[in-house]
């Protein structure tokens, strides 16, 4: 059973060593011209203002936490669609299933519309 | 373990041989295809009809100057371009793309990881892996557009992986499980599923074309305001494993359209048992290659057709659109099986 995913092993070493080769590749041939201002970080053509490290807006990290929550939540539905079908034949529990995944889904709409009217994806 | 590792090899040195031309080639037909659009000839130097251009590319990418700027952090500086290749490359495992081919008695499928019945969940999470590198690279290249480009990189792509599953999900309702091959027989027997699931179709398309980075969602490039987005500070080849990532992801996009709404290998009207088996594997992966290769052109088409968004377009397009479409979609499929018995 577990052999079936020997040829994914195998595909990934050979992406690792390709990634690898072209790495010392670029190592070897890359001239390399010790200069000062290739060195610097780039700028459109001025002298350079200022670092990197400058703050950022909050709203990325709302949209990532956002993006945990509502990932988690569709991870948890892959389950169900993988099995929904053959539920469906079932007739002691369709009803139940098919309630279940709309009580899933609504308790997910109820977080989302709080969210939404709370302003946490309003971009400005 | 051998007559399992020897056809996986052989297949996978092709598959990558065969990707890592098609994704030289795809840039050639960029060009081309953006100079037709824009009435130019577009590169016509190298070769008949510039077909050596790629070639020349590739080997200008090797003697380019290898820059490591001063101040960058060089851990995840190094790591970061192998951290995009890496996934898109090992992707195109779990595509089965052609019908099964017998040889001595022996049946062989042309799909590297046979039977894997999370193929779909493996592509999902391997995908997702890709923003690893652009994180990487915006963070470690101490620049503020690359910054700024991996921060908005980073946003769209993880936001539109929820629409990407969600566009998924009814085509896995609808074949009862994420078995790539069983999704193309599902499409052999019956219609292909881009009619009765139009509207998983779109909220895929919109969310491949977000998460492959591609215009009209190409914001974390956005050369006009970012200069080159999170791979500003990268050169030589290192620039080009980017490159080549970016590439290999819009092919694999195309091949996971094909597979999910257009059949795959399959042609409704032509059964490939009429033909001997191995003249059928060759047609059925010409078939597929087709198909690949139209939305290959697709995406290209769109790139230089359509301006970008801006980004509260991009993200309201996501989160106040496609996110509850999707989950109404969803009900709408559950309650289409649960009427249909």
């Amino acid at each position: 059973m577990i052999e079936i995913y020997l040829p994914i092993l195998v595909m990934v070493l050979m992406a690792v060593a390709f990634a690898f080769v072209l790495f010392v590749l670029s190592y070897i041939f890359g001239y390399v011209k010790k200069s000062r201002t290739s060195l610097k970080p780039y700028e459109c053509g001025m002298a350079l203002l200022d670092e990197a490290e400058k703050r950022v807006s909050i709203r990325y990290y709302v949209v990532l936490l956002l993006f945990l929550l509502f990932d988690i939540e569709t991870l948890l539905l892959f389950p169900v669609a993988a099995v929904y079908k053959e539920m469906m034949g079932n007739l002691e529990y369709r009803l139940y299933v098919f309630l279940e995944l709309c009580g899933f889904v609504a308790i997910l709409m109820i977080g989302y519309v709080y969210i939404y009217k709370k302003g946490a994806l309003k971009w400005e | 373990m051998v007559n399992i590792l020897i056809p996986a090899i052989i297949k996978i040195v092709v598959v990558l041989g065969v990707l890592l031309t098609a994704v030289a080639y795809t840039t050639l037909a960029e060009r081309k295809i953006s100079a037709y659009l824009q009435d130019r000839y577009g590169p016509n130097r190298v070769g008949p009809f510039g077909l050596f251009q790629p070639v020349a590319d590739g080997i200008k990418f090797f003697f380019k100057e290898d820059i490591t700027p001063k101040r960058v952090f060089r851990v995840t500086y190094y790591l970061a371009p192998m951290c995009t290749l890496i996934p898109a490359l090992i992707t195109f495992a779990v595509i089965p793309f052609g019908e099964s081919v017998s040889l001595n008695g022996t049946s062989y499928r042309l799909w590297i990881a046979e039977n894997m019945d999370l193929g779909l969940v493996y592509l999902l999470a391997v995908s997702s892996l890709g923003v690893y590198g652009i994180i990487l690279a915006g963070l470690s290249s101490n620049n503020k557009y690359s910054l700024l480009g991996s921060l908005r990189s980073v946003n769209q792509v993880v936001s539109y992986e929820i629409a990407l599953g969600l566009g998924i999900l009814p085509i896995a309702i609808s074949c009862g499980g994420f078995n790539l091959d069983e999704i193309v027989r599902a499409q052999e027997k019956g219609i292909w599923f881009v009619v009765p699931h139009f509207v998983a179709f779109l909220i895929f398309l919109v969310a491949i074309f977000a998460e492959t980075n591609r215009l009209p969602f190409d914001l974390p490039e956005g050369e006009s305001e970012l200069v080159g987005g999170y791979h500003t500070e990268y050169s030589g080849l290192r620039f080009a494993m980017f490159f080549m990532g970016e590439y290999a992801n819009m092919i694999t996009a195309s091949a996971l359209i094909v597979i999910l709404f257009f059949g795959g290998w399959s042609l409704t009207f032509i059964k490939y048992e009429i033909f001997g088996s191995i003249l059928a594997a060759i047609l059925s992966v010409l078939v597929f290659c087709a198909k690949v290769a139209f939305f290959v052109f697709f995406f290209i088409w769109v790139r230089w057709t359509l301006p970008r968004f801006r980004y509260d377009q991009v993200m309201n397009l996501m989160w106040a659109r496609l996110l509850p479409a999707g989950f109404l979609y969803l009900l709408i499929v559950g309650l289409f099986y649960f009427l249909l018995e």
